[in-house]
């Protein structure tokens, strides 16, 4: 079966930003900083802290593309640098950050079609905000990014399992912040009218 | 990922609304890394750096051009026999040229006020191991016009020097071949699936047919 058009262009680019082509790094940097900062402002409270964590990923991801040794991984590697590093400027500056508590595992098969169930963007992009650091950090990559669930447990540095059981309690966790959301709105409609 | 996934992530993200002045701040960083810059101090001493190394690399060449014009045309001299004076000053000679160019990334270092850290290493790299190759071969060259005493210490060097230039060249040969060929193979990829996804959408209508043209 013939893999997606934009799979192949992203390996084609990891490709060429390994051999050291100046172009392909810009266009890595063009293509990729919109879902990172996304990724890393889901991490880190403030802004400018986001996109000076953004710079650093990108000083640590031009060192180390070289040694990328499979330019299939690229998406997970980039994620796996943002997230390290949003965490590494977190505790240089030893800002107070939320515990990564685990959940029971989920079936696998609470991971599929959860997308569907959640289609005002502007509705998941607030309630993110509502969630727990280890919620978030999963529900992003999910939305953002069509990541098995293994790299996504690369990313994160936890076992397949725990992607699952998080991912499961995320989607409950925003579903109910949307939920609340819609029924506030609701109550504040009514008693305007 | 498929259109509609395209579709929510564009919108996830675009919900996500940056500020303008930190976004000019992290472009000009960015901009800034790719080459990075170097400060007042460190581009004096680029300077000092490349007219030294640049002065020595010039007279080290000019004196092996030197000894090689003399050693033209002569005898084996009292002291030397002559391939030994043209090995020395090929020697020489590698030694200078190889140092113009370090000097000549210092100079442009200096100049625009960046360093080119993937480039300039690339350029160093290759011109030590160009070095390295063309030293131990002189060397290798050299052993039978020494003393029996040094003859063998100095083939070792020329074998580690030797054989250290010629792994590193391999290595990289090899990846480079490596990366050409997954490369040319996944633009071959790109182009299929691009003829696939044309053909899926299917053929394009033609608006030059007669059925299309304007009634007068």
């Amino acid at each position: 079966m013939s893999r997606d058009k934009d799979a192949v262009a992203r390996e084609l680019l990891a490709m060429r930003c390994r051999r050291g082509d100046r172009m392909a790094l810009e266009a890595l940097i063009r293509t990729w900083e919109r879902p990172l900062l996304y990724f890393i402002r889901r991490l880190v409270h403030d802004e400018a802290d986001a996109w000076d964590v953004l710079q650093k990923t990108w000083v640590k991801v031009l060192s180390g593309i070289s040694s990328l040794d499979d330019p299939r991984s690229l998406a997970p590697w980039l994620y796996r640098v943002a997230r390290n590093t949003a965490f590494s400027h977190a505790r240089s500056l030893e800002l107070p950050h939320e515990s990564l508590t685990d959940y029971p595992d989920a079936s696998a098969a609470d991971l599929v079609g959860g997308r569907v169930e959640f289609e005002d963007t502007e509705q998941v992009h607030r309630g993110l905000l509502s969630l727990s650091l280890a919620h978030r950090e999963v529900l992003t990559l999910f939305f953002l990014e069509d990541l098995s669930v293994e790299e996504v447990a690369a990313i994160l540095g936890v076992p397949p399992g725990t992607v699952k059981s998080r991912l499961y309690y995320a989607k409950q966790a925003l579903r109910k912040v949307i939920e609340g959301e819609a029924s506030s709105h609701e109550w504040f409609e009514e008693t305007v009218r | 990922m498929n259109g509609s996934k395209k579709q929510f992530v564009e919108q996830l993200l675009a919900a996500d609304r940056p500020s303008p002045e930190l976004r000019r701040h992290y472009e000009k960083e960015v901009h800034a890394m790719l080459e990075k810059s170097i400060g007042p101090r460190q581009r004096r001493l680029c300077l000092v750096a490349a007219v030294l190394l640049g002065l020595l690399g010039v007279y080290w060449s000019l004196t092996g051009l030197g000894i090689l014009a003399t050693a033209v045309g002569r005898e084996d001299t009292p002291v030397y026999p002559l391939p030994v004076f043209l090995i020395l000053a090929f020697c020489i000679l590698a030694t200078g040229l190889a140092l113009l160019p370090v000097a000549g990334m210092l100079l442009r270092a200096y100049r625009k006020g960046v360093f080119n850290q993937r480039n300039d290493r690339g350029w160093a790299a290759g011109a030590g191991v160009t070095y390295a190759g063309l030293l131990g071969s002189l060397f290798l060259l050299l052993c039978r016009y020494l003393p029996e005493m040094l003859r063998d210490s100095v083939q070792v060097v020329a074998l580690v020097l030797l054989l250290y230039a010629a792994v590193a060249w391999v290595r990289h040969r090899i990846a480079q071949a490596e990366m050409r060929t997954a490369e040319k193979l996944l633009e071959i990829e790109l182009r299929l699936a691009e003829i696939g996804e044309n053909t899926k959408a299917g053929p394009p209508t033609d608006t030059s047919s007669p059925q299309h043209q304007p009634s007068a």
